[in-house]
């Protein structure tokens, strides 16, 4: 069975400007373990396609399948526990919580799946150690580079042992030494423990080391090559 | 998990310094305010009481019930000396003083009014009440039985009469028998509430007792001191006990009833005033968090894409709201002990408004008092408001939706 199993989904988004559909029609299917790039120009859908994957969007039709559940029907609470305990996300601008440490920003997660103490502490250490960044432990998020925040957020997308990690534009605000180092890290995640990435980009280097390309363009699948 | 909740809000408050520090000092002042102006308003109300239980009415009074219905001159104390043996005996009655009380009229030589002479006796009324110590100009009553007379500044000027002057009374004795008597004036009191010196004047007892035909061991009634007010009601009891049933023992409150209930008004008055100081401090912090959440929509929505369910989050907003509320409570509870302490010792000068408070026979420097028992009810009400604010934020924040949110920048 496939991991993540999307069975025609639409999005449309109405505006006053009239309606856009964002996803249309997609059906997909992403096996555990894949290093996946979603790519296409500005406006294709990448990302509302990443949100209804998921479950911060839900689509107006079709259906999308994590594992054995179908979380198109789940409920708001329902959606936030799932979303907790199956998926990590990393997103283009970090997002890390300003007045947490790199620890308590990797730990935070944890915390919220009700993990003691000295379990978190330890696993937040291991998985900034595996990130290579167990040296900035203590740091704030404004005392770390671009690059350093981004590999504090894969860790915290690691820490809740989630089933796959999202990832919507991790580069996108990273130079390019940056960006080879998070690319080897996550590679090197994917390799080692079977991480399934899906990644939206437009950025080549990444496009360059993912081993799927999956192309939308308006909302469609134009093209989904295996490298 | 209550504990990196407290934790995360209370580093959230700190991320704007500027504008936290300004919310929090405005509530500490606002409490501070709060709370000075109840002890402000306690001590006034402290000396209001003191002095009128000290000038006029005593802490407890004995009369007969036909006298208190109807004002009858005829109906004074039975067993007079039975009565005052009792008081004598009671090691928790430090002084009384017997009064003799009738309505009368009093006419200088260009004017005329209606009064109430008090007829008392000069030594023991002077245990009892600060009446001689009052008297600002001649000295308070000498002669048992003299034609002595002592009236209130405020009196005096409505007549127009100063000291030595002659006034007549005028008044009816138990028989039905118009008195009038020449009397002499020989003090003025002052000091005390303008309504009671332009009502109250003194003659001696002996002399009043002879003008309305009265035996001369009488009263209408018996004021006295106790030695602890606190134990007021236990010694009116104990007193009652030993006393002839016809008599009746009232304490100050029942005395004067508007005096006894302005400490209740008065608490009432200032848990009111503190909650709309309250209430206006709220809104301060109710806008300060409306802006914190705008501000961090995105954070907020992140945190709800990672999995902080609802309820958690609730908690951090409302935490939040309660710390910046709560952060201020120690700091106006300390200013305002401090300073009311400080004022208790110096006093505060009310200079200004020295003729309005003599009105009420209050003086001119106020020694406000410590209120500690305010102290949970402010931080009660502190803590219960704060809540209440916090619901709209909190609100705000649970109603965002992450996917919008994460795209605000």
């Amino acid at each position: 069975m496939s991991l993540i199993q999307l069975n025609d989904v639409l999005k449309i988004y109405t505006s006053k400007a009239g309606d856009v559909t964002a996803v249309d029609h997609v059906s997909l299917s992403i096996e555990a373990g894949e290093f996946t790039a979603i790519v296409g120009p500005s406006g294709c859908g990448k990302t509302t396609l990443l949100n209804a994957i998921g479950g911060l969007d839900r689509p107006d039709k079709g259906s999308i399948r994590i594992g054995n559940s179908d979380i198109t029907g789940m409920s708001d609470k329902a959606l936030i526990d799932f979303r907790l305990n199956n998926i990590g996300f990393v997103f283009q601008a970090y997002n890390l919580i300003p007045v947490l440490t790199a620890m308590e920003n990797t730990a935070f997660i944890m915390e919220l799946q009700g993990v003691k103490k000295t379990e978190r502490l330890q696993r937040a250490m291991d998985l900034l150690s595996a990130v290579g960044i167990d040296g900035k432990a203590n740091n704030r998020p404004n005392q770390l580079s671009g690059g350093q925040q981004q590999r504090v957020a894969v860790a915290r997308a690691l820490a809740s042992h989630p089933q796959f990690i999202l990832a919507d534009e991790p580069t996108a605000n990273l130079d390019s030494s940056s960006t080879g180092q998070l690319l080897d890290i996550m590679a090197k995640l994917n390799a080692d423990e079977g991480m399934t990435f899906l990644f939206s980009t437009h950025d080549q280097r990444v496009i360059d080391r993912a081993r799927r390309v999956i192309t939308l363009e308006d909302g469609k699948v134009i093209s989904d090559v295996h490298v | 998990m209550m504990r990196n909740t407290l934790s995360m809000a209370w580093r959230n408050i700190w991320r704007s310094p500027w504008r936290s520090s300004v919310v929090i000092i405005a509530m500490a002042l606002g409490i501070w305010a709060g709370i000075f102006t109840i002890g402000l308003t306690q001590g006034m109300n402290t000396a209001r009481t003191d002095s009128a239980l000290n000038d006029y009415i005593g802490h407890g009074r004995i009369s007969t019930e036909t006298y208190m219905v109807n004002g009858d001159i005829a109906a004074y104390i039975p067993q007079y000396q039975e009565v005052t043996a009792s008081l004598e005996a009671s090691d928790q009655v430090s002084a009384w003083a017997p009064r003799l009380i009738t309505s009368s009229m009093i006419q200088s030589g260009s004017k005329s009014t209606a009064v109430m002479v008090m007829g008392v006796d000069p030594e023991r009324e002077g245990l009892v009440f600060s009446s001689a110590v009052n008297v600002v100009e001649g000295h308070f009553l000498t002669d048992p039985s003299g034609d002595e007379l002592v009236i209130g500044q405020s009196l005096a000027d409505k007549l127009d009469v100063m000291l030595d002057d002659r006034i007549v009374l005028t008044f009816q004795d138990q028989t039905g028998n118009i008195y009038a008597g020449l009397f002499w004036v020989t003090g003025i009191y002052d000091g005390v509430s303008n309504m009671v010196e332009e009502a109250n004047l003194y003659v001696s007892i002996g002399t009043l007792s002879e003008a309305l035909a009265l035996p001369s061991s009488s009263a209408h009634e018996i004021r006295y001191r106790v030695t602890d007010l606190a134990e007021l009601d236990a010694t009116q009891a104990k007193l009652t006990a030993s006393m002839p049933a016809v008599v009746q023992l009232d304490g100050w409150k029942r005395i004067n009833p508007e005096l006894g209930m302005a400490d209740d008004i008065m608490a009432q008055a200032m848990l009111i005033f503190i909650t709309i100081i309250l209430l206006a401090m709220s809104f301060g912090i109710l806008n300060t968090m409306l802006m914190a959440i705008l501000e961090r929509q995105r954070e907020l929505g992140m945190l709800m894409a990672i999995g902080m369910n609802k309820s958690r989050l609730f908690a951090l907003i409302v935490t939040e709201t309660l710390l910046l509320s709560l952060a201020g409570l120690p700091l106006g509870i300390a200013l305002g002990h401090v300073s009311l302490t400080l004022t208790a010792k110096t006093g505060i000068s009310m200079a200004s408004v020295e003729q309005g408070m003599a009105e009420y026979g209050i003086a001119s420097t106020i020694y406000p008092v410590t209120v500690p028992e305010y102290y949970l009810t402010i931080a009660a009400l502190v803590f219960v408001l704060s809540f209440l604010f916090s619901l709209y934020p909190a609100r705000k924040a649970l109603k965002l939706n992450p996917v919008e949110s994460m795209r605000v920048l």
